[in-house]
């Protein structure tokens, strides 16, 4: 039964084929809207996961707090360490727009016990207390300025700095890279800042690691607590929240991928049922003479099916597989802003459904009608 | 002008099946006269339409010369051969071959559109030739809204449409039944009689060929003269 | 030549389901284009449209954002001195303008997200026409303004509202309109109570002016050069400083065209198995056509007209599908301030012409090899066939 759907899918080689790969291209391109879809769930879930949680300024993370909370946030129960960020922005001259980082100015010391979940290079931070301008650098973006801004980015040599928001400029000397969730973070040291702005004693946001999951909830009330009605009033939430209030101001671009990629899946169909709308027509004469032969309506109707959802199965290795092998983890990342751009076992499934779900339907209509018409009526119908 | 329309001098034909070469037509020679109406006759597989064919500038010998009107038309391009065939011949399919999705009056104004003439005069021509088959009340319709004879005279219509020199039929009764058959052989007699049309057809109903006024035999590529 | 067109059209209704398919392929690919660049559109619209040639905005040197520019009382003052600036009987026409940003929730309560607050003057109204709050309404005291898109973007922006931001609760007395310009993002609050409730004390972070002519660009400039309290200062027309801000739309324009380069493979694929199809039903009339005498090129050319036709077609269609998107509110973060910017989709004539352009190249590129293929085949074999 096999090498017979396989040898019917077959007779017309070259419409086999371009369908093979019309599904394959779009079922690529859909795989890949998928991948970034999922890189941003992969980020809210390691987010998820964090014992983190972040203070701001009530009024948005443009408003400074004072230095002086570092200590009091320390000291709230269940907090384990505090670190005070301003964030910088990070920007290239000439590369404003394409050249995209996190740089960020942080307090040194509490840095390797709240990013546990990233790699320093052993002795970096060592390094780092003894060169005031000293950074460490995600190794993805570093391989990424070395494209875009030649061998200037090198450990050991000093770069500048701009920042959308500042007005000034640092030089910052790469003492060693990092690897972790996010790939695209520059980390320098805030006493650096200071003394750049001659602004002292300004925290643009604290973290705060809690010791254990259950307390998360607590340690945010009891922070924001902490400095009700004082002069500069806080907003503490976890670190997924704070990273979907960033994906919140995306915009709606992951809606506007839902419905492209519901587009692309509407095209497959278009172009799938189109073919086997085709081979139905053409094998009208050869259904009527299979029933004579014996052949029952349902197994004929199963033998159309199969082989429409075998035509879109091999698409579906093609264009999933092609999706497979180029969007490997760390192969691309859409110059830093989507960490996880990879195929997932998740994106892979579904993949593989669509196309299922396609070759199901695009056989189904063609088959059933085929099934209806009389023997007679096929006999008939040679053209 | 020489009383000699076609002349086919030594023509030999091959055709290529898989890797085996067939040899169709052998050395064949044959002239028809300008009025001629003959009738090409034989079993199938003897050669007659590719003859047929080979005359129409369908298709092209492997060896040999076939001269049409004075003109040499081996070895002409495709695209010289294209105008040649549009200007002098007319060809009656078996099948009738009308485009079915377009009128009869339609399908017979198509060779007119490799002429320069005005909408005004290809209408007059169409109108003329519709008029000589008798399907006059017949323009609007389409090839399916016709019965097998009427859709052969469409054809029919089409191929004189440019007046050509030469008519050139494969088979014109072939799918006809027998009343239609009649209709349609009396119409190509009369194209010959009253047109001075010179009509070249290839048949194996002896009844049809017996309405020309010349038939050869052709078998396993040769030529067996009969005088009709 | 019309005739045989004919002839190609009248086909394409004949195999209606496969030309509809087919059709419908090439829409998908045409819509999806169409929407990426009316997104894109939409974007660089606020840029294009905001400001005019002769409005100018004095940054701090350096920056290149409202977000990080500071101009003390004094620096504003001595600015406002310089000759050539319009003035009327209240004295020079220039808005003091104060940016701050701020978060607010979403109505659904989703994540909320950055927005602008322009601390604004009366002046603000002068050199900003296109600015029409329902009403004639101006902020005052906590009174503020919104425009009109904000309100469906985050919760408590609709008249009548009280909404809390910075340290207090504010009054929503108004939504304006600005012509599709920057300002259609931001709310407008009274410029001494935002100084205040943000502790920026006099400062504020641009002014804005309308110059008479506009070479008095650089003048200004050398104006401001003259003085020490103003020599920090840099004048830029209104309209370069939002264009810069639109880099989102660049890469939505590069995304959008891969996205729809690969789509137009899928669909043109397509087309092309359909065209090969055409042809292997029509072998016969197309041996019929040749040995009528015309020409391969006449084959050729009807063909590639038949699927350009399907193409078209599915681009016409495209377009309609896409069409309704024009007009959508939607917004998007702009990287410069990180706060939300409102814009709606913008389909051009210009884009809707490039939809078509596109459909009907995928249908002649689909087409190209089964018209070749239908042109090149010997008219013997073309007749024999069934």
């Amino acid at each position: 039964m096999l090498r017979l759907i396989w040898k019917n899918a077959w007779r017309s080689k070259r419409r086999t084929v371009l369908t093979v790969l019309s599904v394959a291209v779009s079922l690529f391109l859909l795989c890949t809207m998928l991948c970034y879809l999922s890189s941003g769930d992969t980020q809210l879930e390691n987010a998820g996961a964090s014992m983190r949680v972040v203070t701001r300024h009530q009024t948005s993370l443009t408003f400074f707090l004072p230095e002086a909370y570092t200590q009091k946030i320390a000291n709230v129960p269940h907090v384990t360490t505090v670190q005070g960020c301003v964030w910088w922005g990070g920007q290239v001259e000439g590369k404003e727009m394409s050249l995209f980082m996190s740089t960020i100015a942080a307090d040194l010391e509490p840095t390797e016990a709240m990013w546990d979940d990233y790699k320093f290079e052993p002795g970096v931070i060592d390094k780092m207390r003894g060169e005031v301008r000293g950074a460490v650098i995600a190794r993805r973006l570093l391989a990424r300025c070395q494209e875009q801004c030649g061998d200037s980015w090198q450990i050991g040599k000093t770069v500048t700095i701009k920042s959308p928001i500042f007005k000034h400029t640092i030089d910052l000397v790469l003492l060693g890279t990092c690897e972790g969730p996010d790939e695209s973070i520059l980390i320098f040291r805030r006493d650096y800042l200071e003394k750049v702005r001659d602004n002292p004693g300004q925290i643009g946001y604290f973290w705060a690691r809690v010791d254990k999951a259950e307390n998360i909830p607590g340690v945010c009330r009891d922070v924001d607590a902490l400095f009700a009605n004082s002069e500069n009033e806080t907003k503490t939430e976890t670190e997924k929240a704070f990273m979907q209030s960033f994906m919140s101001m995306m915009g709606n671009i992951q809606d506007l991928v839902r419905n492209i990629g519901l587009a692309i899946v509407m095209m497959i169909l278009m172009v799938a049922a189109n073919t086997m709308a085709m081979v139905a027509r053409e094998r009208t004469t050869e259904h009527a003479v299979m029933r004579c032969l014996g052949f029952t309506r349902g197994r004929i109707a199963m033998l159309f099916v199969s082989e429409s959802v075998l035509i879109s199965l091999l698409g579906a290795v093609v264009g999933v597989g092609g999706a497979i092998l180029l969007w490997r983890p760390g192969k691309f990342d859409l110059g830093g802003m989507a960490p996880f751009f990879q195929m997932t076992p998740g994106t892979t499934l579904i993949g593989l459904l669509v196309a299922l779900g396609v070759g199901l339907v695009a056989g189904a209509a063609p088959a059933i009608a085929a099934a209806r018409r009389s023997v007679v009526d096929g006999l008939r119908r040679v053209d | 002008m020489s009383d000699v329309l076609v002349e086919v001098a030594e023509v030999t034909k091959d055709y290529r099946r898989d890797k085996q070469s067939i040899r169709v037509l052998e050395a064949l020679s044959l002239t028809i006269p300008r009025g001629d109406f003959l009738a090409l006759m034989g079993p199938s597989g003897s050669g007659k339409t590719t003859l047929l064919n080979l005359i129409a500038g369908i298709d092209q010998p492997t060896a040999g010369r076939i001269t049409v009107d004075g003109k040499v038309i081996t070895g002409l391009g495709e695209g010289a051969l294209a105008k040649w065939r549009s200007r002098t011949t007319g060809f009656i399919f078996q099948l009738y071959n009308l485009i079915p999705v377009l009128t009869a009056y339609e399908n017979v104004e198509l060779p007119l559109l490799l002429t320069n003439l005005s909408r005004s005069e290809r209408r007059q021509h169409v109108m003329q030739a519709l008029d000589i088959v008798g399907l006059t009340d017949r323009e609007k319709h389409f090839p399916r809204q016709l019965s097998g004879g009427q859709e052969q005279r469409v054809s029919i219509a089409r191929a004189i449409v440019v007046d050509p020199l030469l008519l050139l039929a494969d088979e014109p009764t072939g799918d006809l039944d027998a009343k239609s058959a009649e209709e349609v052989l009396t119409l190509l007699q009369r194209l010959n009689r009253e047109f001075k049309k010179t009509i070249v057809m290839v048949t194996h109903d002896p009844k049809a060929a017996a309405r020309a006024t010349r038939i050869l035999h052709l078998e396993k590529g040769q030529l067996v003269e009969n005088a009709a | 030549m019309g005739l045989i067109l004919k002839y190609n059209f009248r086909n394409l209704f004949v195999r209606r389901v496969s030309t509809l398919m087919t059709l419908a392929g090439v829409a998908m690919v045409v819509a999806v284009f169409l929407v990426l660049m009316a997104l894109a559109q939409g974007i660089l619209s606020i840029g294009e449209s905001t400001g005019d040639p002769l409005q100018v905005i004095v940054l701090q040197k350096g920056t290149n954002a409202e977000t990080s520019s500071g101009i003390s009382d004094a620096a504003a003052d001595q600015a406002e001195n310089v000759t050539l600036l319009p003035r009327d009987t209240q004295g020079p026409i220039v808005s003091r303008d104060l940016f701050v940003v701020i978060m607010l929730p979403r109505p659904d309560g989703g994540a909320p997200a950055n927005l602008v607050v322009r601390g604004v003057t009366g002046r603000a109204f002068d050199i900003r026409p296109e600015v029409k709050v329902d009403g004639g309404k101006r902020p005052q005291g906590s009174d503020i303004v919104v425009a009109r898109p904000l309100a469906k973007r985050f919760a408590h922006l609709n008249v009548g509202d009280k909404v809390h931001f910075g340290k207090r609760d504010w009054n929503v007395i108004a939504h304006f309109d600005a012509d599709g310009q920057a300002w259609e993002s931001e709310i407008w609050a009274d410029l001494p109570e935002i100084q205040a409730d943000a502790h920026r004390g006099s400062t504020v972070s641009s002014l804005y002016v309308r110059l008479s002519r506009p070479e008095d660009l650089a003048t200004l400039n050398a104006e401001l050069e003259k003085s020490s309290e103003t020599k920090g200062l840099k004048a830029t027309t209104v309209r370069e400083y939002f264009a810069g801000q639109t880099g989102t739309a660049g890469m939505l324009k590069v995304v959008g065209s891969v996205i729809t380069f690969l789509l137009s493979l899928g669909a043109g694929l397509g087309a092309m198995n359909t065209m090969y199809a055409a042809i292997g039903n029509r072998s016969r009339e197309i041996g019929t056509l040749r040995a009528l005498g015309f020409g391969r090129r006449t084959i050729l050319v009807s063909f590639l007209f038949e699927s350009s036709l399907i193409g078209l077609a599915g681009g016409v269609l495209g377009c309609l599908i896409a069409l309704p998107v024009n007009g959508l509110q939607t917004g998007t973060m702009n990287w410069v301030s990180f706060t939300e910017t409102a814009f709606s989709f913008r389909i051009t004539p210009g884009m809707l012409l490039i939809g078509l352009a596109i459909g009907g190249f995928v249908g002649a590129v689909g087409g190209f090899l089964p018209a070749l293929a239908a042109a090149r085949r010997p008219i013997l074999d073309s007749l024999r066939a069934h």
